[in-house]
């Protein structure tokens, strides 16, 4: 019996834009054909870097760069991307959105891009400051309520996951949410099912901050978390 | 027009069976990629009770041969599907679809598998019945050299051999009952290698996991392929697919075919043994012939004119 747990979506309680880690993305469209450099940064630190070829003969809509993988070297962004030995070079559609996430590891990145010919200017985009058109998007896994933060200012409305029980039917996830964060400050709490996706659709110079605050009995189900277990079934096979 | 004639009854007979039986065990184990899961099988059994009647047509039929489970235990090993969230729909255009999907992230690092095993020794009646003929084989004793007398193969201990099998014409393996309890053991072995395998996790993650993957039992049942009928599905599995059955039908009929004889003449038949300066007495039995019939088991016999 073997099951090789992603913890990492099991401990999470923060989820930043701006810190991108599993379960969370940033997706950000290039509206001028050229090729565009990202710097991808862990912890603050410059780890690697690739190229997007933007053009309207590009037929992918979407590249996606994951970014631990690029880390290491390890190409498993297949939609989008070529297989450059060295710099991976990512090809999409003017059209087309570059979208960055994480699937393995702790994560805590965030990617700086710019126009390639015009280096030396300020970062055409830079996934710490989210402006109009940038996306970010996650699925929260863990029960329980949510406040969430524009950078470090102060809360702009609180979330609220709702646990679900396993039922007869396999449970599907509703289509996810989408929240324009110009129009937050409207919403008092925003509700969604375990496993739901949400999309915060940014305005200007956003960084979505959400930190998991409690869960309290109400979206809380099921036992503490067992350490360690001996059954005899598995001690005997060794 | 032989020489001799020897009548032994059926009573003699079923212990001469008796002594075949009682020889006979088995220890076996096997296993088989279904693809989507391995289920194995170890089993133990020797056999036990068993009817001769003897038939008219020059054979015998023996029935409810029970088998004797000593071993039998069952166990099953399945890949659970690689379990992914994410993956929604961000941006989708009219006539298009989606155009901007979000990426999936896969809460397992390995496909994880689950294993169950259950012991179904004492759950299972079964019986095997059988028909047979007599095959009388003369069997030249391998170790003998070739140009050896009588005497020196006395003196060797290396005489041949009448031996007597019985040559199944067919071998049936009736599946009389399994237990009520097989189906809640199933169950209950399923149950507990879910939870062994999500043991770790918060409760929060395991109702999640199992709601996704729901109901877990479900999924598992249906990869396993198993109906409404369970002792059908294990009877199925165990003896069609991993070929239990076969094997069971197999070595019983190996066994009476040529492994154990139900009886063994020495040839030539020892009369007088060693007295003194005298050399035994042995008779060459030059043609052997046996015949069933309802009552008796009849051996008859011609003396050849050497050694």
């Amino acid at each position: 019996m073997s099951a090789k747990i992603n913890r990492h979506l099991i401990k999470q309680t923060r989820f930043d834009s701006g810190s991108l880690t599993q379960l969370g993305f940033v997706a950000h469209q290039y509206k001028t054909s050229g090729r565009y450099k990202v710097d991808v940064y862990r912890e603050n630190e410059l780890r690697t870097s690739c190229y997007i070829d933007v053009d309207t003969d590009n037929e992918s809509l979407q590249a996606s760069i994951e970014l631990s993988g690029l880390e290491l070297g390890i190409n498993t962004s297949k939609k989008g991307s070529c297989c450059d030995s060295n710099v991976k070079i990512y090809k999409i559609n003017r059209e087309g959105y570059a979208l960055f996430y994480v699937n393995k590891g702790a994560g805590k990145y965030h990617v700086k891009s710019y126009y390639l010919e015009s280096r030396g200017e300020s970062y055409l985009f830079d996934s710490t400051t989210l402006n109009k058109g940038d996306l970010f998007g996650l699925t929260l896994l863990r029960p329980g309520r949510y406040q969430l933060r524009d950078g470090n200012s102060n809360p702009l409305s609180s979330l609220v996951v709702e646990a679900v029980k396993p039922l007869e039917k396999k449970y599907v996830p509703p289509e996810a949410i989408n929240v324009e964060l110009s129009e937050i400050h409207k919403m008092k709490e925003i509700s969604l099912l375990q496993a739901q996706g949400i999309i915060f659709n940014a305005k200007s110079d956003n960084r979505v901050i959400i930190d998991f605050e409690d869960d309290d009995e109400k979206h809380q189900c099921g036992d503490r978390p067992i350490a360690a277990r001996w059954t005899k079934s598995n001690a005997k096979r060794g | 027009m032989a020489h001799l004639t020897i009548a032994t009854s059926e009573t003699a007979v079923q212990k001469l069976f008796n002594g075949i039986r009682d020889n006979f065990s088995i220890d076996e184990s096997d296993s088989v990629d279904f693809g989507p899961f391995t289920a194995g099988y170890e089993v133990a059994f020797h056999l036990e009770g068993g009817d001769v009647d003897m038939q008219a047509d020059n054979s015998i039929v023996v029935k409810e041969l029970d088998i004797k489970w000593d071993k039998l235990r069952f166990y099953a090993g399945i890949d659970i599907p690689e379990l992914c969230i994410g993956g929604f729909c961000i941006i989708a255009l009219p006539f298009v679809g989606c155009v901007l999907r979000a990426p999936e992230i896969c809460i397992f690092e390995d496909d994880p598998d689950i294993g169950i095993d259950l012991d179904l020794n004492g759950l299972l009646t079964s019986e095997i019945s059988l028909a047979a003929k007599p095959d009388l084989q003369y069997v030249v004793n391998p170790a003998r050299p070739a140009g050896m007398n009588w005497l020196d193969a006395e003196d060797a201990n290396l005489a041949n051999m009448w031996k007597l099998f019985i040559d199944p014409e067919w071998v049936d393996i009736d599946i009389f009952d399994w237990s009520d309890i097989v189906g809640d053991l199933l169950e209950n072995a399923l149950d507990n290698a879910i939870d062994d395998l999500l043991f770790f996790l918060p409760g929060w993650a395991k109702d999640l996991i199992s709601a996704i993957l729901g109901p877990v039992i479900d999924l598992v049942r249906g990869i396993l392929d198993i109906g409404d009928d369970i002792d059908e599905w294990l009877s199925d599995l165990l003896g069609v697919s991993l070929g239990l059955f076969d094997l069971i039908i197999t070595a019983v009929a190996d066994l009476l075919a040529d492994q154990f004889p139900l009886i063994e003449i020495e040839d030539p038949f020892p009369i007088l043994p060693y007295q003194g300066s005298l050399i035994p007495v042995k008779l060459p039995i030059e043609d052997l012939d046996v015949t069933f019939t309802e009552d008796e088991l009849v051996i008859t016999a011609s003396i050849g004119e050497t050694l």
